[in-house]
């Protein structure tokens, strides 16, 4: 398993989840990054179910969250994220193709920590992707355990 | 100058004159002695002068010869070493003798004839050796010295007679000079002296002239004046001798007497007095004469041309002693007339005296002061009132004040003689034992000079006992036309001609006419459209047949029915009129309604049926039988519970309701129910059941209106069916609506996703092969990489816009106020921070608020503007205008550039979906931006346009609602 894992990535998108990543490394943010394909792998991750039991790394910096996955989408996964005493302090951060307006009511009743529109061009999203991982990895701050 | 007296005041005058006469005679005197004194001392001196002028010439003389004698002597020639000292010469002996003797002729000075003696003794002694010796050269050492020495005396001797006459000849011309000089001054001074003295004395002269011309005039004036006067006089002016014969008399004395001045003097003589006058002016005459100074009063008769007499009037003084008169002088006026005036004057008043004396005989006379005190009153008044005249003078008349009279009366009667015009009327008067008493009285005011009444005059004659009379009279009168008065009919009392004798106060309210105007008048006169009427054929009968008469008649010019109850008599007729329009109008209103009610129930579209409380049916109308099919012949009598129109389970509630109406429980009943016709055919009918009343309430008949609405009922059913189909219809087109609405929601949701994600993966990828094989591109592929990455920028924010403009559809607008200043303000801010290289110069007015939704609305700000500064970024100096127009409701924004613009032409396409006037390659854009705006302003109901051309701009205006505070 990752030794210690910084930010949790929920991408069904095997393009998207490599763009994201491309755009960490640059920044050497890459190798602290896991990526869960899934709602469903994103919640045994974070809950230490199935594959993840024993999960050390539970508790990452801060969780790219992507919405629209098969299973479990990732609404679902922020509002059990987020009502969950052991969970709520992790900050996430939902990354998503469009700005839908419902999408967004619903995050933010949730308690979603940011919302970021993916940017179609790549220059962009590079630079959308890298301020986001130094912001939540370097300036800001949890509660520590 | 009257002080002094005359003597003294003429010898003043002559010695002034005389002074002023002699003046130049004494100066000329005076200067001629000055003159001849001069000239003989002129005289004298010149005389001298020439004297002694000859004793220095023949001084001179004396040395020449001598010199000349000297000269020839030869003695003295030879040696003149000698005789350098000596000037002395001789020559003639016998010319200086005559010098010598000349010379002592002429000598005229003490010390010149001293000289000329010792010169004639000297010379006499040494002539015989100057003239005879021959003097040698060698003797001239011998001459001795005596001669040398007279010589030398001689001359010194001549040289101080030359000397010496020269000084006196100096001194007499000197003054001679002097003389002559003071002689000229004297003269200029005479005549500066002679010019000042002309002037004097001709000044006077001429000052003395004018005074007296001055005097002439003025006595001449004055004179003229005088005599104008005198003649011009009516009064006749005569100066007397002592005789009394007329030195003078003016003109008048002739003219008064008829006689024209130009007939030669006509002076009055005794003949002419009147003879009983003649003996009284000789009295006179006689005092006039014997009483100098006096003046004495004369009137006496003179006669006229004509032979009648003229009264003259005057005075005469004796001034006979008067030194300047010495007449007498008598001053006579005609007073002919005045006598004549006189003795008029004394005629009238005799005659009103005796008038006044009839006046007081006859009638009661008062006379009072403007302000109404009693100044005079005569026994009459004294006997009727009761009162003295002591009683009565001093007081005004309220002492006889009856109290009678309105004020008003006694207001007008003062108000009359105050202006001066007399008043007539009765009075009312108390005596003072409280007897009233009537008078009949005339007042007439006297005036003076300004036309103000002074005094009044009142007289008065006792009318006591007719007023009694009248006053019986004219209470019975009255009694009876009171009652007359009292009566509500009219009536009238006409003569045997049917004037009018009397009109009561009816007849008065019934013609509009005053009764009391009637009176004498013809009644066919004063109503001529009566003539020839039922009334006037009725009032002629009556009176002819005296037979009584009543009829009914009408009067067209006053709407007037009347009903006449005539009473014939023998002196006329007596009419009693009753005023009977009201009825007759009655009667008529009556039948008009009753007419107009027929009309209706016949006419109107709605069957009409009418049943007494009974329920027997009274009235069927014609719509009624043609509604259900029976004839009014067949219905009405029958009872309505038993008619046949009536459905038998209707029948029931029917009666309920009509019980109802009867009972006052309800006014009236509306309702609708079905019905059966006689053919039995079932019809839909609508009711206005009403009751009828009459005045205290009781019910007279149920009235009922029907209508027959089957064929509407009909078509009400058809429209509810088809209504009902229809609704289910729309419910049916909405579900599939909303059924669309959703997929097209999802549809646009998961293009949000679908769509994006494989964009970004290609642009994505692309710019990773990029950064990749960098080292291993070509120019040609890092173009075709760089295509590729753009493309799906493009194709992103295509599907962006594509997004927002579906999602306006489905979203629903938050109305609200916008502030739209803020909103724009803050809309340029952010398109600054996007634009950094925005060069356009922006304005923008302070716009109004208006009602929308702001989070769209700053959509449609954001495209306009960043419309305006794309097209309009490629020209010089770039400009955007933000500004509105309003009305009271709405607000209009505009955005205008001058930009590129657009063609007209393309208009249509302006607002379309993917609609561009441009190439991609000249401005960047979706095609969406306009048909957004369009779809969001649309949205609020409100209005979008634009105007533009090809080069110079383009402007977008929309309209919203305003927000009014």
């Amino acid at each position: 398993m990752v030794k210690e894992v910084e930010i949790l990535l929920v991408e069904d998108s095997e393009i998207d989840a490599e763009l994201t990543i491309w755009s960490l490394n640059k920044i050497n943010l890459g190798n602290k990054l896991f990526h869960v394909k899934d709602g469903s792998e994103a919640l045994d991750f974070i809950f230490k179910r199935g594959d993840f039991e024993g999960n050390k790394s539970a508790n990452p910096k801060v969780i790219l969250l992507d919405i629209k996955m098969p299973k479990v989408d990732g609404l679902e996964v922020l509002r059990q994220i987020k009502e969950n005493e052991l969970t709520r302090t992790i900050p996430v951060v939902i990354m998503t193709s469009s700005r839908e307006e419902q999408d967004l009511i619903k995050s933010y009743s949730y308690g979603v920590n940011s919302f970021v529109v993916k940017p179609v061009e790549f220059g962009n999203f590079a630079k959308a992707v890298s301020e986001l991982g130094l912001y939540w990895l370097i300036t800001n701050h949890v509660p520590g355990k | 100058m009257d002080q002094i007296p005359k003597k003294q005041f003429l010898n003043f005058i002559f010695l002034k004159t005389l002074l002023v006469y002699s003046l130049p005679i004494w100066f000329l005197l005076g200067v001629f002695l000055l003159f001849n004194g001069i000239y003989t001392e002129l005289l004298n001196y010149s005389d001298l002068t020439n004297r002694t002028d000859k004793v220095y010439s023949s001084f001179r003389n004396l040395g020449v010869e001598m010199n000349k004698a000297a000269t020839g002597n030869s003695e003295l020639i030879e040696d003149r070493g000698k005789l350098k000292d000596l000037t002395l010469f001789f020559a003639d002996s016998q010319y200086l003798i005559k010098q010598l003797e000349l010379l002592n002729g002429t000598a005229n000075d003490t010390l010149n004839l001293r000289i000329a003696r010792q010169l004639d003794n000297e010379i006499h002694a040494e002539l015989p050796w100057i003239l005879g010796t021959k003097v040698l050269d060698s003797s001239v050492q011998s001459i001795t010295d005596p001669h040398i020495t007279a010589l030398q005396n001689i001359d010194s001797l001549i040289n101080a007679g030359i000397k010496r006459s020269s000084f006196i000849l100096n001194y007499r011309r000197k003054e001679f000079e002097k003389s002559l000089w003071n002689l000229q001054l004297w003269i200029i001074v005479f005549f500066a002296l002679s010019i000042i003295l002309l002037v004097y004395t001709s000044y006077h002269l001429y000052k003395e002239r004018v005074k007296t011309k001055l005097k002439e005039y003025e006595l001449g004036k004055s004179e003229k004046r005088f005599r104008t006067l005198v003649e011009k006089s009516t009064d006749i002016i005569a100066m007397l001798d002592s005789k009394m014969s007329p030195v003078y008399h003016s003109p008048s004395a002739e003219r008064f007497r008829g006689y024209n001045p130009d007939e030669g003097k006509k002076a009055i003589e005794m003949d002419d007095v009147h003879p009983e006058d003649k003996q009284r002016l000789t009295d006179v005459i006689n005092l006039v004469i014997a009483k100098p100074g006096k003046v004495v009063y004369a009137l006496f008769r003179v006669r006229h041309k004509l032979g009648h007499y003229l009264w003259l009037e005057g005075t005469f003084v004796n001034l006979l002693q008067d030194p300047d008169l010495g007449t007498i002088v008598a001053n006579m006026r005609d007073i002919t007339e005045r006598r004549k005036a006189e003795d008029d004057l004394k005629r009238s008043m005799k005659e009103i005296s005796d008038y006044k004396y009839a006046l007081d005989e006859s009638a009661i006379v008062a006379i009072t002061d403007q302000k109404g005190v009693i100044e005079h009153v005569n026994d009459n008044f004294c006997a009727i009132s009761g009162y003295t005249k002591e009683e009565l003078i001093g007081q005004d008349h309220r002492i006889i004040n009856s109290a009678f009279h309105p004020k008003e009366f006694i207001r007008g009667l003062w108000k009359t003689i105050a202006n001066g015009q007399i008043w007539k009327g009765e009075l009312k008067n108390k005596a003072k034992n409280g007897r009233y008493y009537w008078v009949d009285t005339t007042i007439i005011p006297f005036l003076n000079s300004d036309g103000k009444p002074y005094q009044y005059v009142a007289i008065r004659s006792d009318i006591t006992q007719r007023k009694q009379a009248e006053e019986e009279l004219h209470q019975k009168t009255r009694q009876i036309e009171d009652i007359l008065d009292r009566i509500d009919e009219g009536f009238i009392a006409l003569d045997k001609e049917f004037r009018y004798t009397y009109a009561n106060k009816r007849i008065g309210e019934m013609t509009g006419r005053e009764p009391a105007s009637l009176i004498g008048k013809n009644v066919w006169d004063e109503f001529p459209e009566a003539v020839g009427s039922a009334t006037q054929k009725a009032f002629e009968h009556a009176f002819n047949e005296q037979c009584y008469l009543c009829d009914v008649d009408h009067y067209p010019p006053l709407d007037l029915w009347q009903e006449n109850h005539i009473y014939p008599s023998e002196d006329g007729i007596a009419v009693f009129i009753r005023d009977i329009s009201q009825q007759k109008r009655h009667e008529q209103a009556i039948s008009t309604a009753y007419q107009r009610l027929a009309f209706h129930f016949t006419n109107t579209p709605m069957g009409v049926m009418e049943w007494d409380p009974e329920g027997k049916v009274v009235q069927w109308s014609q719509q009624a039988e043609i509604i259900f099919g029976w004839k009014a012949s067949e219905i009405i009598g029958r009872n309505f519970s038993e008619l046949e129109i009536i459905l038998p389970e209707q029948a029931a509630s029917d009666q309920q309701l009509n019980r109802k109406l009867l009972n006052g429980e309800l006014e009236r009943v509306i309702g609708s129910t079905k019905n059966i016709t006689k053919t039995g055919n079932i019809i839909f009918t609508e009711w206005y059941n009403s009751v009828l009343k009459d005045d205290e309430g009781k019910v007279i008949s149920i009235v009922s209106f029907i209508n027959d609405i089957t064929v509407r009922k009909e078509a009400e059913h058809l429209i509810i069916s088809l209504n009902q189909e229809l609704e289910n219809k729309v419910l049916a087109r909405t579900e599939q609506l909303e059924q669309a609405n959703k997929d097209l929601e999802a549809f646009s949701y998961s293009v949000s996703h679908d769509l994006r994600a494989p964009l970004r993966a290609v642009n994505g990828f692309s710019t990773m092969l990029h950064e990749l094989y960098r080292d291993k591109l070509d120019e040609r592929a890092e173009r075709l990489i760089s295509t590729i990455v753009s493309s799906t920028i493009n194709m992103g924010m295509l599907i962006d816009d594509l997004l927002k403009f579906s999602r306006l559809g489905r979203k629903e607008l938050t109305i609200q106020p916008v502030n739209m200043d803020a909103l724009v303000r803050d809309c340029l801010q952010e398109i600054r921070i996007s634009y950094p290289s925005l060069n356009a110069e922006i304005g923008i007015e302070t716009l109004p608020d208006c009602l929308g939704d702001q989070l769209v609305l700053r959509q449609v700000w954001m495209n306009l503007i960043e419309n305006a500064v794309k097209y309009s970024s490629t020209v010089d100096s770039p400009r955007i205008e933000i500004n509105f127009k309003e009305t009271e409701r709405t607000v209009t924004y505009l955005v205008k550039d001058n930009g590129v613009g657009f063609d007209m032409q393309y208009y249509d396409k302006l607002f379309g979906v993917f609609q561009r006037l441009h190439r991609q390659s000249e401005f960047e854009g979706t095609g969406i931006g306009l048909a957004l705006i369009k779809r969001i302003i649309d949205k609020h109901n409100g209005k979008v346009w634009a105007e533009g051309e090809v080069g110079k701009g383009a402007t977008f205006y929309f309209t919203l609602s305003k927000y009014n505070k």
